[in-house]
């Protein structure tokens, strides 16, 4: 049996009637079909980004021990054997994010495939879109499905099936950069703070943070507006999923305010933050700290993050001691200072 | 051993798995960006013939006339009278993406309606040199996009688009007569004309009907979307509908049905124009399902479905008592037009059956492919061969 035959009929079919019926299920919107396929799919495939973010953090714990293992052994193969024995000891599983990413891969194709098919403005996409219906109709005595085409493609100010230099294809464009910047920014934050990464790493980091949210954003001018409202959509869940269960790592909303403007808005608060953090030095934790993470073992997840948020806000109201790694932005603060 | 928390944990590192995973994803996605099955705007325009000549979509957005000296013997190989546009260097700008839209025919003069909103008149026989004549000082850019065959009305092209807009062109210069009257909703289907209103059918709304003069809405009648041209018999419209109807609308009665709640009822849907032959009125729904239905009650005499429903778009032809539906999948089907038999079945592989049948002779009904060749059927004998092969 081909490939395709079996892509289509047992993932991509199914999913175009779905969709077409959430549109029936949405008063006819398609815009906010999408917005509860994206929602539906992202709470279907959640044990797979949770397996994902778990094995993400239980490789970010073993970073110290994995380099310890690398300046330790020279030879490649005597590295390889302890590091993974380190895993197997650890009951991690090096390729854990690798699987479920590769499973979540096609359903994120097929989905691309949906949207674009369920969008498609031509007539003869609107004949094919009508080839690919189950005959639901006929079962229920009803014409809910064949009626729903074709589909009603505006949402608030867009039209979904744009594509172009248009206002709706420029305004997906901006907010797909934006969410997917966002997204990289955080994931990256805590990778770049602690500044034990090679160049190497650090230039990779940095390029895919700018070069994900731009080719993503190309793609939104090229293709259907409704695929920009898709990927906007699963960005932004993307994100709430990585604060959730991961934390912001060193972001801060403050972070993204450029410097000069941030010292012109708060001149005090810019001078209190940059002597305090200039007394920090990266990778430093205070005592207070490990007395805190000493408490932490042994406690579950969900624990360890509100013992986190509660510290956190107590360093707040403080208004001086942070446990978080630095910034970026914080470091290059402290340059000029010297 | 001392574990750590999240927040005095060194960096994440990129394993080298995940640095080319990443890549690779972008990668693939830009493949599959590709590789979407999805059907694009390749245009269905139907051949137009006067008698004489053969105007047809030779390629996609090229239009070509032919010179049919006998109609039951093939064009192929033809040179062709003059074709359009020529791609030298005066007409490099003009393109029409594709053709939906039917070429009219009018005197010595053929209309042509692009995708791209390029709306041109030439002359039919084209110059003495054999290259094409376009009238008006070139070709007038719209600006919208056209799938509706143009409406010809007293010296004035009427042009509905995809933007929802209804343009009126005078035939003598191309200049507009009016400004364009905004209708609303994607407008595919060809303007009717009758008694000083025109009539247009929207897939995104309905059928609306506007006055001639002044462009005021007479009437809305909510009939399901409409994407198919209609057939006029005297002040009757029979227009087929997405709601998986044909109504019977009573123009001079402000649209009014005429058979309660239209023909048909089924899950399907009506693309297709339909024909009146006498008192019998010939339906091919989207789902390639045949119907024959009383044309003054809308009862349904006979319906014909096919094993494997193959997508129908093109209008139903009935010559010699044989109903011919051609579809997607490079199927022709001879039905018997009095009870629905199928009496033959001709596959032409590879090809793709969109366009409404033209017929040339008494008993020659050609059909264009989606490739730019034309086919020529014979329904008493069901033999089916090449009338202009393609470049």
């Amino acid at each position: 049996m081909p490939i395709g035959f079996i892509w289509q009929t047992f993932l991509e079919t199914p999913l175009i009637n779905f969709m077409i019926l959430l549109t029936v299920g949405a008063f006819s919107s398609f815009g906010f079909a999408i917005l509860a396929f994206t929602l539906i799919t992202r709470v279907i495939t959640f044990p797979l980004t949770m397996r994902t973010m778990r094995s993400t953090r239980a490789m970010q714990e073993l970073q110290p021990q994995i380099q310890e293992l690398q300046k330790k052994y020279s030879d490649p193969r005597r590295r390889s054997e302890e590091t993974m024995k380190l895993y197997k000891e650890s009951g991690v599983n090096p390729l854990g994010c690798l699987g479920s990413q590769i499973i979540q891969f096609p359903l994120f194709i097929a989905m691309y495939q949906v949207i674009r098919t369920t969008l498609a403005n031509s007539p003869e996409g609107v004949l094919y879109l009508e080839s690919r219906l189950y005959d639901i109709d006929s079962m229920f005595g009803a014409r809910f499905m064949h009626d729903a085409l074709p589909l009603n493609t505006d949402f608030f100010f867009m039209d979904l099936t744009a594509s172009g230099t248009n206002v709706t294809s420029i305004t997906l464009m901006l907010l797909v950069f934006a969410s997917m910047w966002l997204q990289q920014r955080i994931s990256v934050s805590r990778t770049s703070a602690t500044g034990n990464q090679s160049d190497q790493q650090q230039q990779m980091s940095q390029m895919m943070q700018w070069m994900m949210p731009i080719m993503f954003a190309a793609f939104v001018i090229a293709v259907p507006a409704g695929l920009g409202l898709y990927w906007t959509a699963t960005t932004v869940i993307g994100i709430i999923l990585h604060w959730t269960f991961l934390g912001p790592g060193d972001f801060t909303w403050g972070s993204l305010i450029p410097e000069q403007l941030q010292s012109r808005i708060t001149p005090a608060a810019g001078t209190a933050l940059t002597t305090t953090e200039s007394d920090t030095q990266p990778g430093d934790s205070s005592d207070d700290d490990d007395e805190d993470a000493s408490t932490e073992i042994g406690t579950n997840d969900g624990e360890r993050s509100r013992n986190q948020r509660t510290r956190r806000r107590r360093s707040g109201r403080q208004g001086s001691q942070s446990t978080r790694p630095q910034s970026r932005s914080s470091r290059r603060r402290r340059r000029p200072r010297r | 051993m001392r574990r750590s928390t999240l927040d005095s944990l060194p960096a994440p590192r990129l394993t080298r798995s995940r640095r080319w995973l990443l890549p690779a994803l972008l990668v693939l996605a830009l493949f599959a960006t590709g590789c979407a099955r999805i059907a694009e705007a390749s245009g269905w325009s139907s051949p137009a013939y006067d008698g004489d000549i053969l105007v047809t979509q030779s390629d996609e957005g090229v239009i070509s006339a032919f010179q049919v000296a006998d109609p039951t013997i093939p064009l192929n190989p033809a040179a062709p009278l003059w074709t359009y546009p020529t791609h030298n260097s005066a007409d490099d700008d003009i393109g029409f993406d594709t053709i939906y839209a039917t070429p009219i025919i009018e005197g010595n003069t053929v209309y042509v309606a692009g995708y791209s909103g390029t709306v041109v008149a030439l002359a039919l026989s084209g110059d003495t040199a054999g290259r094409p004549l376009p009238a008006w000082g070139g070709p007038i850019e719209l600006d919208e996009r056209i799938v509706a065959t143009p409406a010809l009305h007293d010296g004035v092209l009427y042009v509905a688009t995809e933007e929802g807009n209804l343009h009126s062109l005078a035939t003598a210069s191309g200049a507009a007569v009016t400004a364009p009257i905004v209708v609303g909703g994607r407008l595919w289907t060809q303007p009717h004309i009758d008694g000083g209103r025109i009539y247009l059918g929207s897939i995104d709304d309905s059928l609306i009907a506007l006055d001639l003069t002044g462009g005021a809405t007479a009437w809305r009648r909510d009939i399901g979307s409409i994407a198919g041209d209609a057939f006029a018999d005297s002040s009757l419209l029979y227009m087929p509908s997405l709601d998986g109807r044909i109504h019977a609308l009573d123009l001079a009665a402000g649209g009014a049905e005429r058979w309660l709640e239209g023909a048909g009822g089924g899950s399907g849907w009506f693309w297709g124009r339909p024909l009146l032959q006498g008192s019998v009125l010939y339906a091919i729904a989207v789902d390639g399902t045949a119907y024959a239905f009383n044309a003054t009650t809308g009862a349904e005499q006979w319906r014909s479905q096919p094993p494997d429903g193959d997508e129908v778009r093109a209008a139903p032809i009935v010559v010699g008592g044989v109903l011919l539906v051609a579809t997607r999948d490079g199927d022709i089907r001879g039905i018997n037009a009095s009870n629905g038999a199928e009496l033959w079945v001709h596959s032409v592989d590879g090809e793709r059956f969109y366009a409404d049948p033209i017929q040339i002779d008494s008993n020659i009904i050609i059909y264009a492919d989606n490739d730019g060749g034309l086919w020529q059927v014979n329904p008493a004998t069901g033999t089916v061969r090449v009338y202009l092969e393609r470049d």
